[in-house]
């Protein structure tokens, strides 16, 4: 079914058009979810938030842009608020064990953020991990971009419409996140 | 080319985006320079991977577990607005009651104040009388000597 006929099924009949659009999009949006958390779990949580908030702001969607394009939108913000909201959640909790000499002074180890490593890199010996560590490290502009294009396969004109960018600055920002983890990744495994 | 430019370039080498002639060159490198080459077997593990790190599978109870959470936010979204309705309903009687009070209130004030002034009307009439019986006006003589006579 292709966007306009889903968006017409919509405003006759919510639910089941709304099936359809989760049914159509649903591995895009958890992959884009993923693609920023690197974790199935989570990934799907988030998808699910993408989703409840399509549910309910789908009659404000007035067809100006592209359907999927709007979904990736929310699907990029959601995922970011999540990084972001974990941050300040291990923020808080270093502080807390920090102040709080009951804990059996525990202090977050490097260990620590190897067991929230993802099973995929359990799975795959042939790499080592840092990749996630070097998309993550990169400025967000250039790890939305990069990560649009790694994950979804977008092409330039739809990342440069979902991050409401020119085509030029998405192609620079690709190409310096490229630069950057290259950077990143030669100095890593230089110093193994 | 040296291996500092071949690490400049090792991504897109990767990425295939290079000319022709770039690939060709940083391919003989890699042939004859280990340590180069070790490094791109390495990114290029990482970036294959990247590649095929997708979620194929989605989880089969994916939507019925979204619908389940919409009609839960859409129960709470019906609750909290009846308890708008209600607590609105609250509002507008608690400020009638109030402006009932404050009406009594501000009656009781204007009675308190009608008394008051009242009074103050009576002791600027006895002042005033005070003040006149000690006036050198002949008329106040007179009235004083009329109070005298009254009182015998
Ligand atoms: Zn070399």
């Amino acid at each position: 079914m292709n966007d306009k006929k889903l968006i017409d099924l919509i405003e006759k009949n919510k639910p089941a058009g709304f099936k359809n659009l989760v049914d159509k999009y649903q591995r895009l949006v958890i992959n884009i979810c993923y693609g920023f958390v690197h974790n199935r779990q989570d990934a799907e949580d988030i998808a699910q938030d993408v989703f409840i908030e399509v549910y309910r702001s789908i009659e404000r969607f007035r067809r100006k842009s592209k359907l999927s394009t709007w979904l990736y939108r929310i699907a990029v913000n959601k995922s970011l608020n999540y990084i972001r909201d974990n941050k300040k959640n291990t923020w808080f909790q270093s502080l807390d064990i920090l102040f709080n000499e009951n804990t059996n002074a525990k202090v977050l180890e490097p260990e620590d953020s190897k067991n929230n490593m993802p099973d995929k890199i359990t799975e795959n010996k042939e790499t080592s991990g840092y990749i996630y560590e070097a998309i993550n490290a990169l400025p967000e502009n250039q790890q939305i971009a990069f990560t649009l294009k790694k994950y979804e396969d977008l092409s330039y004109k739809e990342i440069a419409d979902v991050m409401k960018l020119s085509l030029s600055s998405v192609e620079s920002l690709i190409f310096r996140a490229k630069k950057n983890l290259q950077k990143k990744l030669i100095e890593h495994y230089k110093n193994l | 080319m040296n291996c500092k430019e071949v690490e400049n370039k090792l991504i897109f080498y990767i990425e295939d985006e290079l000319s022709l002639e770039f690939r060709e060159t940083i391919s003989a490198h890699l042939k004859t320079c280990s340590s180069c080459n070790a490094l791109y077997e390495k990114i290029k593990a990482d970036i294959d991977f990247l590649h095929t790190d997708k979620i194929e599978q989605i989880n089969p109870g994916f939507y019925q577990k979204l619908e389940q959470k919409i009609k839960k936010s859409e129960k709470e979204q019906i609750k909290n607005t009846v308890k708008q309705v209600y607590f609105q309903a609250l509002a507008y009687a608690a400020a009638i009651i109030l402006a009932v009070f404050i009406g009594v209130a501000l009656g009781k004030e204007y009675q308190v104040n009608e008394e008051y002034v009242v009074d103050e009307n009576e002791n600027l009439s006895e002042f005033q009388l005070f003040a006149e019986s000690y006036s050198t006006d002949m008329s106040s003589e007179d009235i004083y000597e009329v109070i005298i006579t009254d009182n015998e």
